[in-house]
């Protein structure tokens, strides 16, 4: 907080005579207590002084869902423990992604009041079920009807669409669109001696599993995979055997935090994974810059799985990024500097669960906490690429 | 008094099927409906674009914006999917479950809605699926493909083959006189539109932004009442017969989808669909629904109104196996019977009567030769090298022949000269 108020004041105070002193140092309260309130209330804004959100750009993970898979000896292998099948999005999932909807609606309330329009929102998800789920879900609290939109009385809820693109043809979201110079580099990542010496290291780890397990494991993959069942079976209240202790949640976390860090080990490996999406966010916040005659605000969503949005994470440059966990969201805002001021600035925000209410500001490493729109995208110039770049180098 | 029932309606099915010349109910023996394929029409939509001249192009007279789903649209389905709970309530659980229903939009703003509000109605949650009290809903995927990629629904992914049959299929006597006898109303339709009117598909987006107009009480103009309705309702049902006219366009625009329902049929017969779904629902457009009914050769002129349904049943009597076509173009349900069979068509039939609409691979045929059009592609890749070589012999000869008459004419300058004014003139 600048000291400058105090200073005035206190000049002010030794002016006047006693009598006075009584109201102002009143008067003083009433300040100090009104700033204390502006700050709580509107937080770094009031250190950068005012600024407008002109384009919100948020990438989530889905809400809480079943195993994806299970391992022989798991007391849990039966269906019945998971009502849904398998990988299903559950109630307690819907449930966060329409609180994170909500809470996202009161972080950009100027951006969506009014009623819904496809030139201000999109929405683009996954194809797998419960991201086409979640994104439903965090809609229904994003963008419930506003009182023009009722289309049933009573019915607090309207369709938004959902786009969406088969597996093998995306190169946006989950990015699974065929790509052998990709698959080259994997294949090298899970070779490196980094890799190796994690696995090397972690060899007694590996057999515990595999003899508890009933399975074999033998990469950091299968780890990954393993601890998110029973991350999953500890979520849900389920009595974990025994042996898990031993291993569980560490150092099999560490483990699985790796894992999800081979995808998009190298810069190269970060373009292919991350590059068209961070392409589509300049592009979209180019657009709406140059859109000034019809200018309005807009918000786009994705809705995709934990290995999307740590790579996203790692792009950026922030390679120690924690394993994201439910509902994780990042946001990239560009906003209009504060009066007087014409350069706009992106700022960039990560929860990492969606029970978290309170979106951590993030400097991106090599620009400023204040970064403006062209500094920010020209560090990220060496993994920007756009889709047809990207086919070409993939099939280079 | 229930024996007497059930022989009333053995009476009643025998004097049906004598009627009809078919036996299409096999002794007394109840269709069992075993699965459905449902496909629909969005709901009411905005204009997809005013026309220059349209009194009514400022957005601002439509709400949502163009080509989009209204409120109105969003009831229409949600009724439909409160209808389609009614008609299949034997066939589906209690609730939505992911191996039971699978559902499928085109890549479309109105129609992924219609899809989510169909949804709503067909099924709510119940007790324990409710994951907010207060919210009579639940999220169910909605899967997509991008339109360009998209052959088997949205009908857009390019297709060369299919482009070159439809300037044919244009040049059609009947399509050629019509584009003729109607040139007049072309040039009427220019000058008020302020768009040029060229064609049967550019007079139907005329008549479709003026149905929707008046369907809103809209005002329409002057110069419209000598032409709407007619003779421009006519002139949008044409343009719904078009992209599906003759069978090489029927194969290669419905056929995919057609395909897509025989597949789900035979396999679920064979018991191997897995999953071992009871429903599949597509979320499309009046082209669609067009270009379906004309690929299986029941499509009568009309515009398929706001969500028009396709349902094509699968059922069972005894050990065999039957499918329905049934069309919803209001509140009234009617069935259609293919050519050359009955409304209840025996599954091996129905297979056998669609067979030369079906392609066998979409992709290759797309981009096979465009100089053939046979249906057989073994018979077709001789009979393509047999006519490649006689054309190419035909024309070594030419180049011979004309080689020798060059050579001639160059040793006569007179007449090479004479040819030359010929052609200038």
């Amino acid at each position: 907080m600048s000291p400058s108020p105090f200073s005035v004041t206190n000049n002010l105070i030794r002016q006047k005579s006693h009598r006075m002193k009584c109201i102002t140092v009143g008067a003083l309260g009433f300040v100090i207590l009104s700033i204390l309130l502006a700050y709580v209330a509107f937080g770094d804004d009031a250190i950068n002084g005012q600024t407008t959100v002109k384009v919100a750009y948020v990438i989530f993970r889905h809400g809480d869902r079943n195993p994806t898979e299970t391992y022989p000896t798991d007391p849990y292998k039966d269906l019945k423990y998971w009502p849904g099948g398998w990988g299903a999005l559950t109630n307690k999932g819907k449930l966060q992604m329409y609180n994170l909807g909500k809470f996202l609606r009161s972080r950009y309330k100027d951006l969506v009041s009014g009623a819904y329009s496809p030139d201000r929102l999109l929405v683009r998800s996954s194809y797998n079920d419960r991201c086409l789920m979640s994104a439903g879900a965090f809609l229904a609290g994003f963008q419930p009807p506003s009182e023009s939109e009722v289309w049933l009385p009573g019915f607090n809820w309207q369709p938004i669409p959902v786009h969406s693109t088969p597996r093998s043809q995306d190169k946006l979201i989950v990015v699974k669109k065929a790509c052998p110079q990709y698959d080259k580099e994997l294949q090298n990542a899970y070779h490196s001696e980094e890799i190796l010496k994690v696995d090397s290291d972690h060899a007694e780890v590996y057999k515990y599993l595999s003899a508890h397990t009933g399975q074999n494991i033998s990469t950091v993959l299968d780890v990954e995979f393993l601890f998110n069942t029973l991350e999953i079976e500890e979520l849900r209240k389920l009595q974990l055997p025994e042996w898990v202790k031993q291993v569980y949640p560490e150092p099999m976390k560490k483990i699985a935090t790796i894992s999800l860090g081979v995808f998009t080990k190298t810069l190269l490996m970060k373009r292919f994974m991350a590059g068209p999406l961070i392409n589509d966010i300049k592009t979209k916040m180019i657009d709406n810059k140059n859109n000034a005659l019809k200018w309005q605000p807009q918000v786009f969503l994705i809705s995709a799985h934990d290995v999307n949005v740590i790579n996203i994470m790692r792009a950026l440059g922030f390679d120690d990024a924690p394993k994201p966990e439910i509902g994780a969201s990042l946001l990239f805002e560009l906003h209009a500097g504060p009066s007087g001021d014409a350069t706009d600035y992106v700022k960039l925000f990560y929860m990492n669960s969606s029970s978290t209410t309170d979106p951590v500001l993030l400097t991106l490493p090599g620009c400023n906490a204040m970064c403006s729109f062209n500094d920010f995208f020209s560090v990220l110039s060496q993994i920007t690429i756009t889709a047809d770049e990207w086919e070409s180098e993939c099939n280079s | 008094m229930e024996l007497q029932h059930k022989y009333s309606v053995c009476l009643l099915l025998v004097l049906a099927a004598c009627c009809s010349g078919i036996n299409a109910y096999p002794e007394e023996a109840e269709p069992e409906l075993v699965m459905v394929n449902v496909l629909f029409r969005h709901g009411d939509r905005t204009p997809v674009k005013a026309y220059p001249l349209d009194p009514y192009r400022n957005v601002s007279y439509w709400s949502t914006g163009w080509g989009q789903l209204t409120t109105i649209g969003m009831q229409q389905h949600y009724e439909l999917g409160m209808w389609l709970r009614q008609r299949y309530i034997s066939l589906l659980k209690s609730d939505y479950t992911k191996s039971d229903v699978y559902i499928q939009s085109t890549d479309v703003d109105r129609t992924l809605m219609s899809a989510e509000s169909n949804l709503a109605g067909l099924f709510p949650p119940r007790g324990t699926r409710m994951f907010e009290p207060n919210l009579k809903w639940q999220p169910i995927p909605i899967h997509t493909v991008p339109e360009h990629l998209d052959h088997v629904l949205a009908m857009k992914k390019p297709c060369p083959r299919y482009d070159a049959e439809f300037t044919k299929a244009r040049n059609l006597p009947e399509i050629a006189r019509l584009e003729k006898e109607y040139a007049g109303l072309f040039k009427y339709l220019s000058i008020h539109t302020g768009q040029e009117v060229k064609t049967i598909e550019s007079a139907e987006y005329i008549h479709s932004t003026l149905f929707i107009e008046s369907l809103k009480n809209f005002t329409l103009p002057e110069w419209t009442k000598t032409v709407y309705p007619e003779p421009l309702k006519t002139l949008a049902q044409w343009s719904f017969a078009l992209p599906a006219y003759t069978p090489e366009l029927r194969r290669l625009k419905g056929g995919p989808l057609v395909k897509e329902w025989i597949d789900h049929f035979q396999k679920k017969r064979s018991s191997i669909l897995d999953p071992d779904r009871k429903m599949f629902i597509y979320s499309a457009h009046d082209t669609t629904i067009a270009n379906i009914l004309s690929t299986l050769g029941v499509f009568q002129p009309h515009c398929p109104p706001y969500a028009a349904t396709v349902l094509a049943e699968l059922y069972k009597i005894k050990d065999l196996y039957y499918v329905a076509i049934v069309y919803k173009n209001s509140s009234a349900t009617q069935n259609l019977a293919i050519p050359g069979c009955s409304e209840l068509c025996e599954l091996d039939k129905f297979i056998n009567l669609t067979k030369s609409v079906v392609p066998e691979s979409w992709e290759k045929e797309c981009h096979y030769h465009l100089l053939f059009s046979s249906e057989d592609l073994n018979d077709l890749s001789i009979s393509a090298l047999a006519t490649a070589g006689v054309l190419s012999l035909v024309l070594l000869g030419v180049l011979i022949i004309m080689f020798v008459r060059q050579r001639q004419q160059v040793s006569n300058p007179f007449r090479y000269q004479t040819v030359s004014t010929n052609a200038d003139a």
